[in-house]
């Protein structure tokens, strides 16, 4: 048998070598964009590698379960499966519909890891505070009203869980009442991330109102988010890659937010004192579900620096204190992308 | 150098020849392109979660589009966009100013108007936590 041509072998391999070069340099795979107001919010679903057809889909799926969590857990209609339970829950024990039924522990379960900085039964105080929806009040409540609030137990530990052949929850303070906006919009990206999934999505980025979840990875590199600057809305402060089905949620005392006398008052209430947490300008946690990325934001926020110790060593979280400090476990200090020129890396 | 245009010379043919040129030629400009590309030309105005325009920023305009409340207005200058104008309460839209880079995005969310920057640049991130 006679070798073949060198011409013959090697013409091919060589223009092989250049289509692969060639594929190298594509752009990255067009991203597929569906966005809905729902949750008091913007939520924007970003897509790759998924047919048009099957992201709308998918993506309306996810928006109409975020549209039922809103209907269910929003505190202002008076015919939500919240509404109804505060009605009941301080008289009586009140079996948990919907939504609060798995709920309702996680949120629990976090309140007593927090020590209570995280309070998901501050609805009574919100409502005198006036930051349950827009427009928000020029001025602070008189101190004598939060104070009747505190009293009846508002800031005190109320939430009570038991099972029976039902899980039912009671209020055990007359100041309580339930709120869960500290939590409700986490749930409802660990909901629409399984939603995507289930429905042929693999590789998508969920961010509603600027609480995000990944799924998957964005082609050939992680989905990347930037943490903006607290006293700069243009400016990102560092950048992360976030891990598949990672969630990243911050906290801030720019959100919902009204000026009295030259003061800013905003609508993370701490449950000792009542009003506006003053420790941090800014609390964000990464991890593995948004319902508890969500509420630990919440509870870093009104604790400050002195939280990260509460949040534990591997689950990352970083804290933008009152001077504008910037605070880290070494979980975060590992995954950020420190870009701030303002602000010192932690 | 030259014992390598011998070895490509002897391994191919002149048909080979010509296919590899065009093919590294057309991977130059495919790299140029991508890399000359400039952030951000565009807006998308969204209106109750359905695109309905789109801005080329590099064209200064006042435009006024129909939202869930009444008109709202957007104005297009030094390549950027912003609310000017809105029915709501609150007015966050509007003090949420210029939006420049790619994927910068603002809302109006009681009035359901989102105008979002977009481009073929590759940014450093994908979306902002805030």
């Amino acid at each position: 048998m006679s070798r073949p041509e060198p011409r013959r072998a090697w013409g091919p391999f060589l223009f092989g070598l250049a289509g692969i070069v060639l594929a190298g340099c594509q752009s990255d795979p067009e991203p597929r964009h569906e966005q809905a107001f729902v949750m008091g919010t913007m939520v924007e679903i970003t897509g790759i590698g998924v047919s048009e057809a099957t992201f709308r889909e998918a993506a309306g799926a996810a928006f109409r379960d975020m549209r039922a969590i809103h209907d269910a857990l929003t505190p202002v209609a008076s015919d939500s499966a919240m509404a109804a339970f505060n009605r009941r829950a301080t008289a009586d024990w009140t079996p948990l519909e919907g939504p609060l039924r798995p709920l309702l522990p996680r949120a629990l379960s976090v309140q007593r890891a927090s020590g209570n900085a995280f309070n998901p039964h501050l609805g009574r105080l919100v409502g005198l505070w006036g930051f349950r929806e827009p427009p928000f009040p020029g001025q602070p409540p008189e101190q004598s009203a939060i104070d009747g609030l505190l009293g009846a137990g508002a800031g005190d530990w109320a939430l009570a869980l038991r099972r029976g052949k039902r899980l039912e929850a009671r209020l055990t303070q007359p100041g309580a009442a339930l709120d869960l906006g500290g939590i409700a919009k986490g749930f409802a990206l660990d909901r629409a991330t399984r939603i995507l999934r289930e429905r042929g999505v693999s590789d998508a980025l969920i961010n509603a109102g600027g609480d995000l979840r990944a799924l998957g990875r964005r082609g050939d590199r992680p989905w990347r988010v930037g943490i903006r600057n607290p006293r700069d809305r243009d400016a990102v402060m560092a950048v992360v890659a976030l891990e598949p089905g990672e969630a990243i949620v911050t906290s801030g005392d720019y959100e919902r937010t009204f000026q009295h006398d030259g003061r800013r008052y905003h609508h993370l209430l701490d449950p000792a004192t009542g009003r506006p947490a003053r420790a941090a300008q800014q609390a964000t946690v990464l991890g593995p579900r948004g319902t508890e990325a969500d509420a630990w934001s919440t509870a870093l926020f009104v604790a400050g620096k002195r939280g990260l110790d509460l949040l534990g060593p591997t689950q990352p979280g970083l804290v933008i204190d009152d001077t504008g400090r910037a605070h880290a476990n070494a979980a975060m200090r590992r995954r950020l992308d420190w870009q701030s020129q303002e602000i010192p890396a932690p | 150098m030259t014992a390598f245009l011998t070895f490509l010379r002897e391994a191919t043919t002149p048909a080979d020849r010509v296919a590899l040129v065009a093919a590294w030629a057309g991977m130059v400009v495919l790299a140029a392109t991508a890399w000359s590309a400039p952030a951000g030309q565009e807006a998308v105005v969204i209106v109750g979660g359905e695109e309905v325009r789109r801005l080329n920023l590099a064209n200064e305009q006042r435009i006024t589009v129909d939202g869930h409340l009444g008109p709202t207005e957007l104005r297009v200058r030094d390549g950027g966009v912003r609310f000017t104008h809105a029915p709501c309460s609150s007015k966050r839209c509007v003090r949420s100013g210029w939006q420049h880079r790619q994927g910068a995005s603002a809302a109006c969310v009681p009035n359901e108007v989102m105008v979002r920057v977009v481009g073929n640049h590759s940014e450093d991130w994908d979306a902002v936590n805030y």
